[in-house]
């Protein structure tokens, strides 16, 4: 049964005795394509919890979470929280130009920019996960719960090719006055870094809520970080198909463990 | 009529007839020269009541410099103790020692051995322990801190006057090289450590000689300079010396205040304005206290800056309204980048979604 709400409908997509829930953004989309690169003999079966018209979704709230719940009583449920944060405050090169040391305590070569503590970006990123650690806890109630990383950010020029003929992108700079063809896109060793802060974030509040958190596959990631270009939706910041099926053999590996 | 040299001195230079009546603040802080020019480009320091000029500065169409601010992206985001309320991101300095060496360090002339703390997956910084978004690395605290010296640097080395506000003489330091701490460790951070943290309270001479040196280096790179050195009114918190605080705090003031003098008299450029006295007093009869007997009342801010900018040489007449709108106007608007990159992710989970 979908749930009228005044901002969209949600609903189940998919069958509705499958075995694993997938709920949350845009990147749990790469979850369900995968289901149809795969044989009807897959170890598991998915449904998702998303708007019913997906061009009309908007941003999930405490009456999507109490949906899902309905749907996920005694089953398993992949929580995909958000994860396109940096690329909505990050994706275009910003003046002045940002440092972020990443992880691995490489960054940019480039020499000007200006340098952001990871502790800075951690508080600006925390907001936008507010309210995942009780939807974690409300569905660990009656659900088997994971939480799933988000894919890295995708080489620059992938994203500019992605980005520079969407019409809305053309009309935005032209409004700003700006000619498109000076825009770039933040380095890429930035983003990388910015999304590794994320996944901290993810990881820290899974580990709270004593929730299991599968992150993102090395594999996935190509000598810079960035997702590899067979894993990339053509798009700037999503995966594609192939890369659910990355994210479900690690599924897998956690029902087998579970069991 | 006997000639002596009282006789030709000025009503200002008589205390029944510039302070029992008439009296100006504005006279009082009249100097040789005026503070500031039109054109001039001010960086200050100090103790946290210096950061109280900033406003009247920049309303006054001079240019207060920032070399060092949060990045647009993240102007939004609140920060501590004050480390946006200068030029750089130095926060409250409050010891003529600290200042010496906030110079020294900025320009790679003393690298403190005690220079970081590791604290709860942090990375503090000893001379800013209250920044809110510290280092979570070494190597990051090593980029962060090199950042900010060279911004240090850059404020001082484009100034065309520097403010100095003098707040007190008690001070921390490191028992291995005497590295002027801002706070006790153990305060605000840190862990004290009575075999490495030693109590200093510092005399005329050798804040004196702290401030000449500091004029010195700063001169090196920025010959024509000047500085304004003002002490601040605000009482300290707490004296370490077991004396009372009042006893205390006065002894601080008057050492900053013979210090700032003789500096004043001896190093060409250098003057003194007498912030303290317009605020302290008795002619103020205590009216520029909050009731703590400690803050400056907005009144009293007031007058120290009217008189300040009266004795200054700017293109127009400044208004002496605070300008509490003006300052909210400017901040940052979001970035342009910001917006773009915001529409593209918004965009394109929509544009996904129908793919499923």
């Amino acid at each position: 049964m979908p749930l009228v709400t005044s901002r969209t409908e949600w609903t189940l997509h998919g069958d509705p005795n499958a075995d694993v829930i997938i709920a949350g953004d845009s990147h749990g989309g790469a979850l369900q394509m995968a289901e149809a690169l795969q044989s009807n003999d897959v170890e598991f079966k998915t449904a998702r919890v998303f708007a019913k018209n997906p061009e009309a979704a908007v941003p999930l709230d405490a009456e999507y979470w109490n949906y899902v719940r309905n749907f996920a009583r005694n089953k398993r449920v992949v929580v995909v929280w958000k994860g396109n944060q940096h690329n909505s405050a990050f994706l275009i090169r910003s003046n002045p130009p940002i440092k972020v040391l990443g992880l691995n305590g490489l960054s940019s070569k480039e020499q000007d920019g200006q340098w952001i503590s990871r502790s800075a970006l951690k508080d600006f990123f925390t907001p936008s996960f507010d309210g995942l650690d009780s939807t974690l806890f409300d569905l660990s109630r009656f659900s088997k719960v994971v939480v799933v990383g988000t894919p890295p950010p995708k080489r620059d020029d992938f994203v500019l090719k992605a980005i520079s003929n969407e019409s809305y992108f053309r009309n935005f700079t032209i409004e700003t006055g700006r000619d498109p063809s000076e825009i770039s896109v933040e380095r890429l060793s930035n983003r990388v870094a910015l999304w590794e802060i994320l996944q901290e974030i993810l990881a820290d509040i899974a580990r709270v809520a004593m929730v299991p958190f599968i992150p993102s596959p090395e594999s996935a990631r190509d000598q810079d970080g960035a997702l590899k270009r067979e894993y990339c939706y053509n798009d700037a910041t999503h995966a594609n198909a192939e890369y659910g099926l990355l994210i479900r053999a690690l599924i897998s590996e956690w029902i087998r463990e579970e069991q | 009529m006997k000639l002596h040299p009282y006789r030709e001195q000025p009503a200002r230079a008589f205390w029944s007839r510039a302070v029992s009546k008439r009296f100006e603040n504005s006279e009082v802080a009249k100097g040789a020269a005026p503070y500031f020019v039109e054109g001039d480009r001010v960086v200050s320091a100090g103790s946290c009541f210096a950061s109280n000029l900033v406003p009247w500065l920049e309303k006054a169409g001079l240019e207060y410099l920032r070399t060092e601010r949060p990045h647009p992206v993240l102007a939004h985001m609140p920060e501590n103790l004050g480390y946006l309320d200068f030029s750089a991101m130095y926060g409250n300095i409050y010891s003529s020692r600290q200042m010496l060496q906030l110079i020294q360090r900025a320009r790679g002339e003393f690298k403190p051995v005690e220079d970081r703390w590791h604290e709860q997956g942090r990375v503090v910084d000893p001379f800013r322990p209250g920044l809110k978004y510290p280092a979570t690395s070494d190597r990051e605290f090593d980029l962060l801190s090199a950042q900010h010296l060279e911004a240090t640097k850059a404020a001082f080395d484009q100034a065309t006057v520097i403010v100095l506000t003098l707040g007190l003489t008690e001070t921390w330091v490191s028992a291995l090289d005497g590295a002027a701490f801002p706070s006790c460790p153990g305060t605000i951070a840190g862990t004290f450590d009575p075999a490495k943290h030693v109590f200093l309270n510092l005399s005329a001479s050798e804040v004196k000689s702290d401030i000449e040196e500091l004029v010195g280096l700063v001169r090196i790179t920025n010959p024509s300079v000047r500085f304004i050195l003002t002490v601040s009114p605000v009482p300290l918190v707490a004296t370490a010396t077991g004396e009372h605080v009042l006893v205390a705090s006065t002894y601080s003031k008057s050492v900053l205040r013979v210090a700032a003098s003789e500096v004043a008299h001896s190093v060409e450029n250098v003057m003194y304005f007498p912030a303290y006295e317009i605020v302290t007093g008795p002619q103020s009869q205590g009216v520029f206290f909050e009731d703590d007997r400690r803050h400056v009342s907005p009144a009293g801010i007031e007058a120290v800056m009217t008189s300040l900018l009266e004795n200054s040489q700017l293109a127009a007449d400044f208004n002496s309204a605070t300008n509490q709108d003006d300052q909210s106007a400017q901040l940052e608007e979001v970035p342009i980048s910001q917006r773009l990159s915001e529409r593209i992710s918004t965009a394109e989970c929509e544009e996904m979604a129908a793919e499923w």
